[in-house]
């Protein structure tokens, strides 16, 4: 017999009505994370979407506040490396169902030793996204419990997503191919201090 | 704490033959019961958003498709949806209707896999065959339309390859009239079929809050009663022009993600009568630059599209030049292939986390990209 050491009706008990989006501008969002940070900097944007500027140690905070105020999907967490700034620029996509606004907030972290807090205990579905970015970066997460192997198997090389790591080099050290033709390669990105 | 003597862990896919997609689940049971689930992902890494940003913008276009094999269009009209939206162009009417179409069709045609592949997993096998059929009138459809069947290249930035041959919407009528006489026969083979009703009630369910949470987006969201669908909150293509029902149902369970699919069919067929009726005449591809010279200013932009099986979307960086900056592609599949999945199998039977798997539509390929 199996003993009942977890509760799996437990979720069907949860199930408490429906959810009902809230509706609130992203301009009286945007100016509370102003007013609360003084480090925030709101650009324009076209279109129905807003974007801000915050500081490293402020996401979780001003992600709070967004998803306090109806901007509760988490859309997508997206690293860019921004190699000639010496820098990593993280994105986090919000939206709104009620006010239907996209929010783009935009933090950057250092290019050595990259960290920044896991914003799970804001939004859940981050963490698979800071489990890929954590593989294919190197950025740390303090704070997310599941960055684990995600999809490469075994790799021991650079995180492969890095504007610095050399994809054809790699594939000429390592499966003995030739790449020929090299006129038609993308160019190739590197440090401002480097020559 | 768990009796380590009972516990079994069993590693569930790829190759089983329940498993929907090329991913694998580890599995720690109690009995036949799901005590912990974790997905093993990465069995279809083809590195895209990598080598996105070493192809040059117009190269992508053969790319992105590949990313979803049943639904492969929306990658396109994401991809290109981004690339106006920095780039600025105004993309022809006509356009925006050929593209409605398109996505319509292939939405047809993976709503209807998608239930074959359900049929397949409770023992209806007569459902894979019958659905797989009508899915090759839709891809005889696109392969004259577009030259290919299953990845077309034909959405690009600006509108649309070419414009529609002249007998070629008379065939689409004929496809869905064919579609829709078939619809009845499908449903009383599946959904009054009692063994969907005694494995697909009741399974799995959760409610509109939880959903939200844990990023549940597209059927799967409107399952739960949440009327929420990128064509109309968000509309992109001809989508503000159509007239067209948001489909859902209240229980959340697999039954609920069943049936929204399937009522998902009639609407995409009413969507194209009507674009296919109200077709403005025009240009079929605004103004660009040629592809081989074809450069995107700086700037970036998110753009989302409904695909089958949730919110689709690109976040396109561009630091100018001929090369993408980066390619961010935001997959439904990622939040419900991963976290979503290992928060609903525990308690479920193992012989339910193909079914769970299948409702939810998981589609590996997004995952990995």
């Amino acid at each position: 017999m199996v003993e009942d050491s977890y509760d799996h009706t437990k979720r069907k008990d949860q199930r408490t009505g429906t959810y009902k989006p809230k509706n609130i501008p992203v301009d009286d969002v945007m100016n509370e994370v102003i007013r609360t940070f003084s480090d925030a900097e709101r650009i324009e944007r076209k279109g129905k979407s807003a974007e801000v500027v915050v500081g490293k140690f402020t996401v979780s905070e001003t992600l709070a506040i967004f998803k306090k105020r109806g901007y509760d999907h988490f859309v997508a967490l997206t690293c860019i490396d921004l190699i000639e700034e010496d820098q990593f620029e993280m994105v986090y996509h919000l939206f709104s169902y009620g006010a239907k606004v996209h929010v783009y907030l935009k933090t950057r972290i250092d290019r050595e030793g990259p960290s920044i807090d896991s914003v799970i205990e804001v939004f859940r579905p981050a963490i698979t996204y800071e489990r890929e970015i954590k593989e294919m970066f190197g950025v740390d997460f303090p704070g997310n419990p599941r960055l684990t192997q995600f999809i490469l198997e075994d790799w021991e090389g650079p995180p492969p997503m890095l504007k610095d790591f050399d994809s054809i080099q790699y594939v000429q050290d390592h499966f003995g191919i030739k790449v020929r033709n090299p006129k038609t390669l993308p160019p190739k990105w590197k440090k401002a201090g480097d020559a | 704490m768990m009796d380590d003597f009972r516990a079994t862990e069993i590693i569930f896919g790829p190759q089983h033959p329940g498993i929907h997609g090329n991913f694998g689940t580890r599995l720690e049971l109690e009995g036949d019961l799901v005590h912990r689930a974790r997905m093993v992902p990465g069995y279809l890494h083809r590195a895209f958003e990598k080598l996105m940003e070493q192809r040059t913008w117009m190269q992508n276009v053969a790319i992105v498709p590949r990313i979803c094999v049943p639904d492969p269009d929306v990658n396109e009209q994401a991809y290109a949806m981004a690339i106006e939206d920095i780039m600025g162009i105004e993309v022809p009417r006509r356009a925006d209707y050929i593209r409605t179409i398109i996505l319509e069709l292939s939405r047809i045609a993976s709503h209807l896999m998608s239930l074959g592949g359900l049929g397949g997993a409770i023992g209806l096998y007569t459902m894979p065959m019958w659905v797989n059929g009508e899915r090759d009138y839709i891809l005889d459809l696109m392969e004259q339309l577009t030259g290919a069947r299953v990845y077309h290249i034909f959405i690009w930035p600006g509108g649309v390859r070419w414009d529609i041959p002249d007998n070629w919407p008379r065939k689409v009528n004929k496809v869905l009239d064919h579609i829709e006489t078939m619809l009845p026969h499908y449903y009383s083979l599946f959904f009054e079929s009692k063994v969907t009703d005694a494995r697909l009630k009741g399974l799995a369910p959760f409610d509109s809050r939880w959903a939200v949470e844990h990023g549940v987006t597209g059927p799967n969201l409107r399952a739960t009663g949440f009327e929420m669908d990128v064509r109309r909150f968000d509309p992109y293509a001809a989508y503000e022009d159509i007239d067209f029902d948001v489909v859902t149902r209240r229980e959340g369970d697999g039954l609920a993600r069943a049936l929204v699919r399937w009522n998902e069919v009639r609407q995409s067929i009413r969507i194209i009568r009507q674009a296919l009726e109200d077709i403005p005449g025009g240009e079929h591809r605004a103004k660009t630059p040629p592809p081989l010279a074809f450069m995107v200013p700086p700037g970036d932009s998110y753009a989302r599209v409904e695909s089958s099986k949730g919110e689709y979307g690109y976040y396109v960086v561009s630091k100018g030049g001929k090369y993408p900056y980066r390619v961010h592609v935001r997959g439904p599949s990622f939040t419900h292939g991963i976290d979503v999945l290992e928060q609903l199998l525990p308690g479920n039977e193992i012989s339910d986390v193909a079914l769970i798997t299948g409702t939810l539509e998981v589609c590996p390929p997004d995952i990995d990209r």
